[in-house]
């Protein structure tokens, strides 16, 4: 094993044990597994590939957000959608069973050392945490990563989904540190009847009720493109900087197969090795058909 | 019993029969994270262009029953950089390199071909140990047909690449031809000294919801276990008609796959796509190897080359 570069600990690939896997919406579950290694040296934002059958179909493993660690029990916990056959596979997952877990893999949100270089949060800022749907993933443990290494700063969070079912307990997001949530929900089930977008200017304008100011902020934003390229937008309209988690389809997860590539304003950049965090203007959506 | 697993593709000398193909495998500094790279008998590089390339617009990567269609596009630092920075990198492990040369023209081969020559001369080290040509780019000279697609290119390009180099030359063919034993054939009486095969066969994939091709390339390359069958029936006929050391390569993930290789005539194999499932594959698939051979009393490698295939005479050492 050798240290990968930028004090990045060294990625591994693991056998893993299942300890808990069950639904907390609609096809929305929480899977924790064992995985000691990457307990202790994962960061908010990275992810791990995990293997969701035994043979060739689906082929590929499936990379996840990093929800939640606990150093101390040696646990990994996952926040997953199923949306295809990986995914539902995963699903069938009972306590005692194992598979394979690659990480932690790629560039996190950069907390540790974010006052250091100045910035809002260097001056008791607000870190505002922006999730759409399963873009809830790396929040938990963004929220505790934040309160370890940025002791002053607030994090507040807004969470858009389709409708209240979309949505896990939003309790665990307050336990890991959030002071504040907000929900939108296209249908009106939950919060204010909208975008997670609609929240987010109300936030940055000082009209969401029973809110602190939130300014100076950075963001924190993880979600499906859409809403990503529109919270771009917002943040560049109201002089917001901040960081997106993006989502792709991987092969290797380690950098070099090349077949997640994004265009940023720096050329095509690896999702998985370069990100999956970026910084919230680099990225150019809209360039290609997804 | 001690077992030889020693072979020998074109001259290029391999420990051991596993390789990792190329485009799975980078310049091998991501994997070399996670396994020891001397336990491979040789690395074949990411395809390497004269000048950069950015490589094709996202989407580039879709699964497929048991398979994975890509169209990466040949994104690459430009063979400049491939030899001062990548290179020196993997000639730290004790492993073969070679380097996958692509280009869209026969002059750009040419070039990365010779410029890699130059440098490994020059270096006075072992920078490479042979190159593996990727025929299956379109040729921007011949309104865009595959070189590795007629016998006549196949053969002109080995002509002009092995008036410019010594370093041994595989020549990597495309399954997506009519009569593959017709181009394996030019390509030896061009002067290659080995073959791998297969490369991928192209696919697509169209998105219902968007009603557009999924992949920015339109079509892609398939790879992975769903292509299996097809690259050994092309390694049993190519080794049956023709006298170059192939590599088997296309969908192997186990060492049963490899055996099969083995046994249809493939000198050496090469695990590509198995990688992005199990990061370690290769290294299975080479202690898989050795075992099937110690469990049956094999005592070397080369025992088992061809041993199933009537075809063929094995050639002699």
């Amino acid at each position: 094993m050798t240290e990968a570069k930028s004090g990045e600990v060294a990625m591994m690939d693991i056998d893993v044990e299942v300890l808990d896997n069950r639904p907390v919406g609609k096809d929305l579950y929480s899977l924790r597994l064992l995985a000691p290694q990457i307990a202790k040296t994962g960061r908010a934002g990275q992810f791990l590939n995990l293997a969701c059958s035994q043979g060739s179909a689906p082929l590929l493993r499936r990379p996840f957000s990093l929800h939640l660690l606990d150093p101390a029990e040696g646990t990994v916990s996952l926040l997953y959608k199923v949306v295809g056959e990986g995914t539902k596979l995963l699903t069938e997952l009972r306590p005692g069973e194992h598979t394979r877990a690659l990480g932690p893999l790629g560039r996190g949100f950069p907390v540790t050392g974010l006052a250091d270089r100045g910035g809002p949060l260097a001056t008791g800022g607000t870190a505002i945490l922006v999730a759409g749907g399963v873009g809830l993933a790396p929040m938990a443990q963004l929220a505790v990563d934040l309160r370890q290494f940025q002791a002053g700063t607030t994090t507040v969070l807004l969470v858009g989904a389709r409708t209240s079912a979309d949505l896990p307990d939003l309790d665990l997001f307050r336990r890991c540190g959030v002071a504040h949530i907000a929900v939108a929900t296209e249908d009106g089930t939950a919060g204010t009847e909208g975008f997670v977008t609609d929240i987010l200017t109300a936030a940055l304008e000082g009209r969401l009720e029973g809110w602190p100011t939130v300014s100076p902020a950075v963001a924190f934003v993880c979600g499906p493109r859409p809403m990503l390229a529109a919270v771009q937008r917002l943040a560049r309209s109201h002089g917001v900087e901040g960081y997106l988690s993006l989502e792709a389809e991987m092969a290797c997860g380690i950098g070099a197969c090349l077949g997640c590539v994004v265009e940023t304003i720096s050329g095509y950049r690896r999702v998985c090795k370069d990100g999956p965090v970026f910084g919230l203007s680099e990225v150019i959506f809209g360039g290609s058909r997804r | 019993m001690r077992l030889d697993t020693a072979t020998n593709i074109g001259g290029i000398a391999l420990k051991n029969p596993v390789l990792v193909a190329s485009g799975t495998f980078g310049f091998g500094r991501e994997y070399s994270e996670l396994f020891d790279l001397d336990l491979l008998g040789g690395v074949i590089v990411k395809g390497t262009t004269y000048e950069a390339r950015q490589g094709n617009p996202p989407p580039r990567i879709v699964e497929t029953p048991s398979g994975l269609l890509n169209a990466i596009g040949l994104q690459n630092p430009g063979v400049k950089a491939v030899v001062e920075e990548e290179l020196p990198f993997l000639g730290q492990f004790d492993t073969a390199v070679i380097v996958n040369v692509s280009g869209h023209s026969s002059d750009e081969y040419l070039r990365v071909v010779a410029y890699l020559t130059e440098a490994n001369e020059r270096s006075g080290l072992r920078l490479l140990d042979g190159l593996e040509v990727n025929i299956s780019c379109p040729n921007v000279d011949e309104g865009g047909i595959a070189f590795g697609t007629d016998p006549e290119i196949a053969y002109g390009l080995a002509r002009r690449l092995r008036d410019v180099t010594d370093l041994p030359l595989i020549f990597k063919l495309t399954p997506n031809v009519t009569r593959v034993v017709e181009i394996a054939s030019a390509c030896q009486q061009g002067g290659a000294d080995a073959l791998s095969l297969i490369n991928t066969l192209t696919g697509m994939v169209i998105d219902i919801d968007t009603q557009q091709p999924y992949l920015g390339n339109t079509i892609g390359g398939l790879s992975g276990p769903a292509v299996r069958p097809v690259a050994l029936k092309m390694v049993w006929d190519v080794a049956a008609a023709c006298d170059l050391p192939i590599i088997g390569m296309g969908g192997i993930s186990t060492a049963s796959d490899a055996v099969q290789f083995l046994l249809a005539g493939a000198s050496a194999v090469a695990v590509g796509t198995a990688l992005f499932r199990d990061p370690l594959a290769a290294v299975r698939v080479r202690e898989g190897i050795e075992q099937y051979c110690l469990e049956r009393g094999i005592a070397s490698l080369r025992d088992l080359v061809g041993a199933a295939n009537p075809g063929i005479s094995v050639p002699e050492e």
